[in-house]
């Protein structure tokens, strides 16, 4: 690939990447200077990434981590292009709108300006972390800008950080989307275990169906399905809503809940090898659209509409997935199009009105198309997208989604046309709520700035209703890639009886249906709403959080405290180790002793001595006493070295005894009375215990000591090397010429230890005291 | 040139005796030390280089013929963790000196406690080894009661005590290898120890292991570690963590896959279940503590069963996902212990790096750990084992995910905007921040990490040819 | 400031601990010198050294044993035998021998003066000595100071050992 064409592809990235910063540094420079600089970079991206795509796209894969086989693998294929798209070209309009929505939402809580650049340096981490996502064809490094989005997208929910319910949604959006993240992560490695490559385009060669790839694939699966909030783990989504307006409509459009179904499709080439993982799809596609859908139907607080509107409109694409084939494909590339402007328009809608209003609540709101009449007709025309109405771009994208059932089979036709219903009736009830009905409150002149970018949108909604060619070419080029084949879609309207007409008709009448007759069902959907709040995955999560935390502070309780439970918690599990050793290993002929002679007698009765003076010790309760008897031991074992023709060890034996000694009384003198008197003191089931736990850890002493002594010594012992090479080093005395030549650098070590302790000693008792 | 070898010790220690004297409060004499724990640093990074091109070097003091004198010897294992240790104590001392020192002896300390790190990971001796444990275990007791706060001694306290324990049991276990094997030199250590009955090895590889656990803090020897983390003054707990830490990883690789290769195999199921016993039990207890320094330290106790899983499944796999999730636990622990302390702009990002990074949330480097981690459980074998492993290793990183965003949360998040603190000095926000952008770096190009652990398992498996 | 001498201790046993203090160190001396031909060694040489001067702080109490001047000096002392230790192990470096070469090399002659030796090791092991005496000291002394700063300690006597009891 020539030098400009590898720029042209990486120009995009490159441009969605570097906003981030850019805009940051600018906000610190100038806080005001965050959302301009940020918005061109946008504009930017979204120019280069369509240069880029009418050029050709393109590849880049180089070496990223070889030791790994990692490869820094992006390419702006049709899929890439499709969301890279959205992601610059929605992000650039909710900029341009957040850069007037911001200082009023930051002015409700008087908020620094400052605050802003924090907003922006994540919003467009969030677009650059989409744009990489879009391109990478290597799992790892899709991996990374997937946990990309969710870090983006924790911060931009816990934006009003000083709002404890909006730390709690980011959390939780967190935990769902990051842990399952790691599923992603799994698959990705278990497929690499077996075909020894990241790369998507090579795996999807080199697959067979099989469990391996189910395995895989429902893992990264489930990544996928929990980052476009399907059921069971939807609840993120409308807890997210604690978020700025402007974060919503990117989240919910182009960017958070978008990355999942754009996982699905770039790994579709795998999944479709599998019918399991297709039937699952379906399933939770079905379930989301009829969860989101009901709920949605349910709820007062704007947001919340359009959040559960969300799960069911991205349960539809992945139930397109599950129905698979090429109109599967195609038709959830363009259905993530046509939903992408409409929502985002709708979101963008709530804000302004919120904004003007002071109200976020439908019960609350009504007859606004009288004040703000642009803003009703662009934000009707998006609703009419959503609801799929004709002459706008979403009919297509629902005769699209009819085309695929039906080759599926009546029981999916009919479950799309149910879907299909719900939506028109919850889009209805959103648009005629706010525009519609008796004028509640006032509201004068929004900014342009809240407007015009719904209208765009609402503008590219007709348009794509009037001239589909552009967004049916890029979701074709975009299916291509999700099916791994040549495919081709011709949305277009046709005034005759087919059956995907028929099926919009009963869309239609079904949902007009719903909506004239909503007393009659809104008691039963609340009902609906209010068990899934008991016993529904939210809960699940709220109470399995509360657990774990009960659980870990029960185990805390549990853990030892004092220094002599420490000692002891080192000491029985080794000797228990030890003893498990000993039984497991073949003991034949190793615990064995030697004969004793008469030349033991003095070393038998030395260590008779010392096994005195270590009993004696358990006897005392005095402190010197204790001590006193203890140094008896070690002289006993000078006494040995003297016998075993040691001298010079004798004599430093003798020596640091005495000295050990007299320090030890000394320290003695530093603690409190009352303390050592409390030692003393000790009730007697304390005293029981540590003499269990002496015997442990005696038992497993003598164990190892036995254990190797009974070996023989190895036959060529360094020792005699040493003892041979004495007279080299001028020396007659071996053991100093072993402290000062041979291994000097020990004895420099022990020294250094020696000059530490008193360092210690003199830090220490300089405060006068031993604490 | 092999006295590159020696020199991360030799400055560092020589330096160390130098300042022992003289007023460590002075700043001129901080940035002397600080000085010399670079030149350490940079001997040991030009040792690596060296290494990883040709191989180990070695040299015997005092110009012996091996077996007598002392050998010490620098191989890609030890360099690394001599590197990443040296380091972290680097980066926290300095913070240190930023804040102001308050105790006369701290650079020399410090300095010798570099000086015992860098030599115990550049010997191949095994009692040389005990001695500079000695060195740096006996500076990490008093650094523990820096500031003589009564926290801060008490911890000292137990710290010195429940690991002298440990020494003793280390010690015993050297003895007990000398007798067997007539020898102190690593390398012929581990040549003879073949010819020994695995009975009278198994009770002294216990002995070991046992002493190096319980020097990382591996349940159920860990009883003294979150005291002595929560009590000691922060960049010491940075220091502890992050360098002094890596003596127990770095010994269970060395004595175990290096020296004991038999013993450790035969024991892999005990390591394998300690280790993950210990990954569940250390993030269970973290997830409802709320002192920072507290869920941290749970939190050590958790990813050292990372390092001992590692270990246990063993092969170039293994061995590589220990060295670089040593690596990377050490980086990520002296991150958050010096972020943990600080407050102010910038702060709570080099947390929040920090957090996603034992998280395993990309682009931190953490991430490379945990991805070290399931390669290694998908290479242990059977479908079984490796699924169990899998399963844990997950529901430990869904742990972490709870407990290092509820402290993150608790600690920075919900905090900042109450600006009741001062905020610390700017250049120790700098330095914290520089540290997490290094973790993102090497997260961002982890290939040297992944060489130095293919590296360092290669070498531990041609010991066992 | 008087020395707080209590009646316990007699002024014999005062003397006597007094004129020992020298013959201690020139016996700890002869330990040190001998070393290479027969057993002793720095270390070994250190602590008789120390325990003469252990002595002096049993017998006359601690201000009084204080007005030594090795007393005074103690860490001092074990500076500067760890520095002179160090510097025989790092000297070789320069000559691009090992570390811990000693001189002469193997082989070569030596220059006898009395049974002492000239040879590094020796000044190695005179570095030992003086950490060795330097650390029991300057311990003696802090552990001394921090007691009398507590109960103003002046010697044995004045009260049992065992406060336990």
């Amino acid at each position: 690939m020539t030098p400009p064409a590898t720029l042209m592809v990486l120009l995009p990235l490159v441009l969605a990447l570097l906003a981030a910063p850019a805009a940051m540094l600018a906000g610190v420079y100038r806080p005001r200077l965050a959302a301009p600089v940020g918005t061109a970079f946008a504009a930017l991206a979204f120019s280069a990434t369509a240069l880029a795509w009418w050029k050709g796209g393109g590849a880049v894969n180089v070496a990223w981590a070889p030791t790994w086989d990692l490869r820094f693998h992006v390419a702006l294929d049709g899929l890439a292009a499709l969301y890279a798209l959205l992601a610059t070209g929605v992000g650039f309009l909710v900029l341009v709108y957040s850069s007037r929505y911001l200082p009023l939402h930051l002015g409700h809580g008087d908020r620094p300006e400052s605050e802003g650049t924090r907003f922006y340096g994540h919003m467009l981490l969030f677009m650059g972390a989409m744009v990489g996502l879009a391109m990478a064809q290597d799992l790892v490094l899709l991996f990374l800008f997937w946990d990309l989005t969710a870090i983006a997208s924790y911060y931009l929910i816990a934006f009003d950080r000083h709002d404890a319910e909006a730390r709690a949604a980011a959390l939780m959006a967190l935990l769902v989307t990051g842990v399952t993240a790691v599923l992603l992560l799994i698959g990705a490695l278990i497929l690499y275990s077996a075909y020894g490559t990241f790369s998507v385009p090579e795996l999807a060669e080199l697959v067979e169906p099989g469990p391996l790839l189910n395995a895989a694939g429902l893992l990264i699966a489930v990544a996928a399905l929990a980052k476009s909030a399907q059921v069971p783990l939807h609840f993120w989504l409308p807890r997210a809503m604690a978020a700025p307006t402007p974060v919503s409509a990117y989240l919910h459009s182009a960017a958070m809940v978008a990355a999942g179904v754009l996982l699905l499709g770039r790994v579709y080439p795998l999944l479709q090898e599998s019918r399991i993982l297709l039937d699952t799809l379906l399933v939770v596609g079905l379930l989301s659209m009829a969860v989101g859908g009901v709920l949605a139907l349910t709820q007062d607080v704007l947001k919340q509409l359009l959040a559960y509107s969300t799960i069911s409109q991205y349960g539809y694409v992945v139930f397109l997935y599950g129905l698979g084939g090429e109109y599967g494909a195609v038709g959830a590339a363009f259905y993530v199009i046509a939903h992408a402007l409409a929502k985002c328009a709708l979101f963008l809608t709530a804000g302004a009105v919120t904004e003007e209003t002071g109200e976020d609540r439908l019960s609350e709101l009504g007859g606004l198309r009288k004040p703000l009449p642009l803003l009703a007709a662009a934000s009707g025309a998006a609703s009419a997208g959503l609801a799929a109405l004709p002459l706008t771009i979403g009919f297509f994208k629902d005769e699209l989604l009819f085309g695929a059932a039906l080759a599926r089979g009546p029981l999916f036709a009919g479950a799309a046309v149910l879907g299909a219903a719900l939506t028109l009736a919850y889009a209805w009830r959103f648009w005629a709520g706010i525009f519609l009905g008796e004028r509640r409150d006032g509201a004068s002149n929004p900014p342009a700035a809240l407007v015009w970018p719904v209208v765009a949108l609402g503008g590219l909604v007709l348009l794509g209703g009037l001239w589909v060619e552009p967004f049916a070419r890029l979701a074709e080029a975009a299916g291509e890639v999700i099916y791994d084949a040549p495919a081709s879609i011709e949305p277009a309207y046709h005034l005759d009886l087919r059956p995907e007409n028929l099926m919009a008709l009963a869309t239609f009448v079904l949902g007009a249906l719903l909506i004239f007759s909503r007393p009659v069902w809104v008691g039963a959907a609340r009902g609906v709403a209010w068990v899934g709040g008991k016993v529904g995955p939210e809960r699940l999560y709220e109470s399995s959080i509360e657990g774990l935390n009960r659980f870990s502070d029960r185990i805390h309780r549990a853990e030892v405290r004092d220094l002599r439970s420490r000692v002891a918690a080192i000491l029985l599990p080794a000797g228990v180790l030890v003893g498990l050793g000993i039984l497991v290993t073949p003991t034949d002929g190793v615990y064995r002793a030697g004969e004793v002679g008469w030349h033991d007698v003095p070393l038998l009765l030395a260590l008779v001595a010392v096994t005195l003076a270590t009993l004696a010790s358990t006897l005392t309760r005095r402190h010197v006493t204790l001590a006193l008897v203890f140094s008896s031991a070690g002289y006993v074992l000078a006494a040995l070295y003297a016998f075993l023709g040691a001298p010079d060890v004798a004599l430093v034996a003798v020596l640091i005894e005495t000295l050990v000694t007299l320090l030890f009384i000394a320290t003695l003198k530093l603690i409190p009375y009352k303390v050592l008197h409390r030692q003393a003191e000790l009730p007697l089931r304390l005293t029981r215990r540590k003499v269990y736990i002496s015997v442990v850890a005696g038992a497993f002493a003598f164990a190892v000591a036995w254990g190797t002594l009974s070996q023989p010594a190895a036959e060529s012992s360094t020792a005699e090397e040493l003892i041979a090479l004495a007279p080299e080093a001028h020396a007659k005395d071996v053991v100093t010429v072993i402290l000062a030549d041979f291994r000097g650098l020990d004895t420099l070590g022990e020294i250094t230890v020696v000059a530490l302790v008193l360092l210690g000693v003199v830090t220490l008792l300089r405060g006068g005291r031993l604490r | 040139m092999t006295t590159l070898v020696i020199l991360p010790a030799g400055i560092a220690w020589l330096l160390a005796a130098v300042i022992a004297p003289l007023d460590g409060r002075r700043p001129l004499w901080g940035w002397l030390a600080a000085t010399g724990l670079g030149a350490s640093l940079l001997a040991v990074v030009l040792l690596l280089v060296r290494v990883l091109r040709e191989g180990p070097v070695e040299v015997v003091a005092g110009g012996w013929p091996e077996g007598v004198g002392i050998t010490l010897r620098a191989d890609v294992l030890g360099a690394s963790f001599a590197a990443v240790s040296l380091a972290v104590v680097l980066v926290a001392f300095v913070h240190e000196v930023l804040l102001g020192v308050r105790s006369r002896t701290f650079p020399a300390l410090v300095l010798f406690l570099a000086a015992g790190l860098s030599g115990l990971f550049l010997t191949g001796d095994i009692f040389n080894f005990y001695v500079f444990f000695e060195i740096s275990m006996t500076a990490s007791y008093i650094l523990t009661g820096y500031r003589e706060e009564n926290s801060q001694v008490r911890a000292a306290f137990i710290f010195a005590v429940v690991n002298l324990v440990g020494s003793v049991m280390f010690l015993s276990g050297i003895a007990g290898l000398y007798h067997l094997t007539g020898s102190l030199d690593m390398e012929v250590v581990a040549g003879r120890i073949g010819q020994v009955e695995l009975s009278s090895i198994i009770p002294i590889a216990t002995v070991i292991f046992v002493a190096f656990s319980l020097k990382i803090g591996l349940f159920p020897f860990h009883f003294w570690l979150p005291a002595v983390y929560v009590g000691s003054h922060a960049p010491v707990a940075a220091i502890l963590s992050g360098a002094v830490a890596n003596i127990g990883s770095y010994g269970l690789l060395r004595f175990g896959a290096d020296v004991l290769p038999d013993a450790l195999s035969f024991g892999a199921p005990v390591v394998l279940v300690l280790g993950v016993v210990s990954i569940v039990y250390g993030a269970m207890q973290a997830v409802s503590r709320h002192d920072t320094s507290e869920v941290m330290a749970y939190s050590t106790i958790g990813q050292v069963g990372y390092i001992l899983v590692a270990l246990a499944v063993g092969g170039p796999v293994g061995y590589a996902a220990a060295v670089v999730y040593s690596i990377v636990n050490s980086l990520n622990k002296a991150l958050v212990f010096l972020a943990a302390q600080l407050r102010g702009p910038l702060a709570g990002a080099a947390f929040a790096v920090g957090a996603f990074s034992i998280a395993g949330v990309p682009p931190a480097v953490g991430f490379v750990g945990k991805i070290a981690l399931f390669k290694t459980s998908i290479e242990a074998g059977g479908l079984l084992e490796t699924t169990a492993l899998v399963v844990l290793i997950f529901a430990g990183s869904a742990l972490s995910f709870v407990y290092a965003f509820q402290v993150y949360q608790r600690a920075f998040l919900a905090r900042e905007y109450r600006n009741n603190k001062r905020p610390s000095p700017r250049a120790t926000r700098v330095l914290a921040i520089s540290l997490a952008a290094f973790v993102l770096a090497v997260g961002l190009w982890p290939e040297p990490l992944l060489v130095l652990g293919t590296e360092s398992a290669a070498l531990l498996l041609e010991g066992l040819r | 400031m008087s020395a707080p001498i209590n009646n316990t201790t007699s002024i014999l046993t005062q003397t006597v601990a007094k004129l020992l203090l020298l013959p201690t160190f020139v016996a700890a001396f002869a330990i040190l010198v001998k070393g290479y031909a027969q057993p002793g060694d720095g270390f070994s040489a250190g602590v008789v050294a120390s325990l003469g001067v252990l002595l002096q702080y049993l017998v006359l109490g601690r201000r009084e044993a204080e007005r030594l001047v090795t007393v005074r000096n103690a860490p001092t002392i074990a500076g500067a035998g760890l520095l002179l230790s160090l510097s025989v192990a790092v000297v070789p470096l320069f000559l691009g021998d090992p570390v811990l070469t000693h001189y002469p090399r193997p082989g070569e002659d030596v220059v006898y003066l009395g049974t002492l030796e000239l040879i590094t090791p020796v000044l190695f092991d005179l570095g030992i000595f003086f950490l060795v005496f330097g650390f029991a000291v300057g311990a003696i002394g802090a552990f001394a100071r921090t007691i009398s700063e507590q109960e103003e300690y002046a010697g044995p006597g004045t009260e049992q050992l065992e406060d336990d009891t």
